[in-house]
């Protein structure tokens, strides 16, 4: 699976939480789903994404890399920051 | 014959015209309820003035005036909105004016929570800026919206009764208001008690957010809100249920305690 990222109208970081306005809401980022999110600026698969994460943000501890990065990329394709490519 | 209103409100300028059978009923009615937004005849456009594409109003029968009203402050609110898109920053709020200072409270709340019942309020007290949207400059300027009030009807039934200000005693607003706090109503008719409480940054940026109109539109749309929130801030949330309990705390933000 490839992702890409959505194109913010703007974005905003504070306090290290994060904020997306798209054109149709606003969407409030987790630190991890905010490196995803800026890992996503071009067409990118998941895989790669998961291996990126794990090397930042360490391993889960019940599932694997691919299972949580594919759990929080759905998650943000719902939310329309992210687009199936 | 069409009867012309020329309204001034949110720095735009606008023509509601009135047609119909009944439009000498309708303008009549217009010119008492609108009368904080009225232009005069041969009045000079300000050099900043925006101005919105004509509303009309039309009345056949004037057993049908108060649901017009009601329909053209829609109607002119949307194309006030319309026309400053891209400009201001715009909340659903009330806001209100220490005559004096120009320190303006603003309250961020939906439609139907308690903005007009505050604004008829605070407004003898305090100068009336709007029950409706408060559109915001880059400097924190407040643009008036001196619109009626929309008030519901004692049985809940039927159109809102568009009121003047005047009718209702409101103080007009200082020349030059500027947003000096905003707080988030929270009105819930069974509290046991009111209060205040700070909102983090976060949640009062998303809190504004969504009680605002074509906030994309603008540049730099969370850059801009996370200025406003950071000159005014921290954004306080009011719990309450009579709006009397908290008329003295917001006195008091007004005149810039807390």
């Amino acid at each position: 699976m490839r992702v890409q990222r959505r194109e913010p109208v703007d974005l905003l970081v504070r306090d290290g939480e994060t904020a997306v306005l798209l054109a149709d809401g606003i969407v409030r980022l987790s630190e991890l789903s905010a490196v995803l999110y800026d890992l996503a600026r071009e067409q990118v698969e998941v895989e790669a994404l998961a291996r990126d994460l794990e090397e930042r943000f360490g391993a889960p501890a019940e599932r694997t890399s691919v299972q949580a990065t594919m759990d929080a990329v759905r998650d943000m394709v719902e939310a329309g920051l992210l687009t199936e490519t | 014959m069409t009867h012309v209103l020329r309204l001034s409100a949110l720095g735009t300028r606008l023509d509601v015209r009135c047609t119909g059978e009944r439009a000498d009923v309708m303008a009549a009615s217009m010119q008492v309820a609108w009368s904080r937004c009225l232009v005069e005849d041969g009045a000079a456009t300000p050099p900043q003035a925006r101005t919105a594409p004509p509303v009309e109003a039309r009345l056949d029968d004037a057993d049908d005036l108060a649901g017009r009203l009601m329909l053209t402050t829609q109607d002119v609110t949307r194309a006030l909105i319309r026309a400053r898109v891209g400009t201001l920053l715009m909340l659903h709020a009330g806001a209100v004016s220490d005559p004096v200072t120009g320190r303006s409270l603003v309250y961020v709340a939906a439609g139907g929570t308690g903005k007009t019942t505050l604004s008829s309020r605070l407004g003898r007290r305090f100068g009336y800026l709007t029950d409706e949207t408060v559109g915001v400059d880059e400097d924190g300027g407040i643009l008036p919206y001196p619109k009626p009030l929309s008030v519901r009807r004692p049985d809940g039934t039927g159109p809102k009764d568009e009121v003047s200000p005047d009718t209702l005693g409101l103080l007009p607003a200082h020349p030059r208001p500027h947003v000096a706090r905003v707080v988030l109503l929270d009105r819930q008719v069974d509290a046991a008690a009111h209060g205040m409480e700070e909102v983090g940054f976060m949640d009062a940026l998303f809190a504004l957010t969504e009680q605002s109109s074509s906030l994309p539109s603008l540049h730099q749309p969370l850059q801009r809100l996370a200025r406003f929130i950071d000159a005014t801030g921290p954004v306080l949330r009011v719990r309450y249920a009579e709006s009397a309990d908290i008329e003295p705390d917001l006195a008091g933000l007004i005149a810039g305690a807390r």
